[in-house]
């Protein structure tokens, strides 16, 4: 259907986001393993603090790389992806306090990783249900 | 609640909202949200899409 054709803005954004994104993680990895690496055999210490926070360098530039995309976006997809940022952050929000509350009569305490993961996963099935809510 | 005539003078053009975000230089889904009445266009898009149709904004935009 001609209507579902992505416009020229559509893929050179696709194209840029996919290509500052892309070598982002990819560096960040890289760091990431070597940090790992390195660290075990490590000394506790300051040397060893910074090198497990290494990754963090590379991290930065993915944030680089999302602000950087947010900026090239038109004003309804930014819009857009705000509305599903703010409503996954909710979603992560409720989850945290309410599982606090679980926590308090017992349940296991969980790593603070997991609202990482909520977050990337409501962000992900909020995209999915706005984008089928809103198909022609 | 704001209507317009924005799908109505691209099919009359023949060009799939593809073509039109093309002209407009937004993406496609933004060109689906100002059909659907879901999105109300900046004023500057508003005088792009006025200019690229030959039309004033008042005959593509109004109010129910």
């Amino acid at each position: 259907m001609l209507n579902n054709q992505y416009s020229k803005k559509d893929k050179a954004l696709a194209k840029q986001s996919g290509m500052e994104l892309g070598l982002s993680l990819l560096i960040y990895i890289v760091v990431l393993m070597a940090s790992i690496y390195f660290a075990k055999t490590m000394e506790a210490g300051l040397v060893r603090t910074l090198t497990v926070l290494a990754p963090c360098i590379p991290a930065l530039g993915a944030l680089w790389a999302i602000v950087r995309q947010f900026k090239r976006l038109d004003d309804y997809l930014r819009v857009w992806l705000l509305e599903i940022l703010a409503i996954s952050g909710a979603i992560t929000t409720i989850f945290s306090f309410s599982y606090g509350f679980l926590e308090g009569i017992g349940y296991p305490k969980l790593s603070g990783f997991i609202t990482y993961a909520i977050f990337m996963g409501s962000w992900g099935a909020t995209t999915c249900i706005r984008k089928i809510m809103e198909r022609e | 609640m704001m209507r317009n005539i924005v799908k109505e003078l691209r099919t009359d053009r023949d060009w799939s909202q593809a073509t039109l975000a093309d002209h407009l230089e937004v993406s496609r889904q933004t060109v689906n949200a100002i059909e659907t009445g879901r999105y109300d266009p900046s004023l500057p898009l508003a005088f792009t899409i006025s200019k690229l149709f030959g039309k004033p904004i008042e005959q593509i935009f109004f109010v129910d």
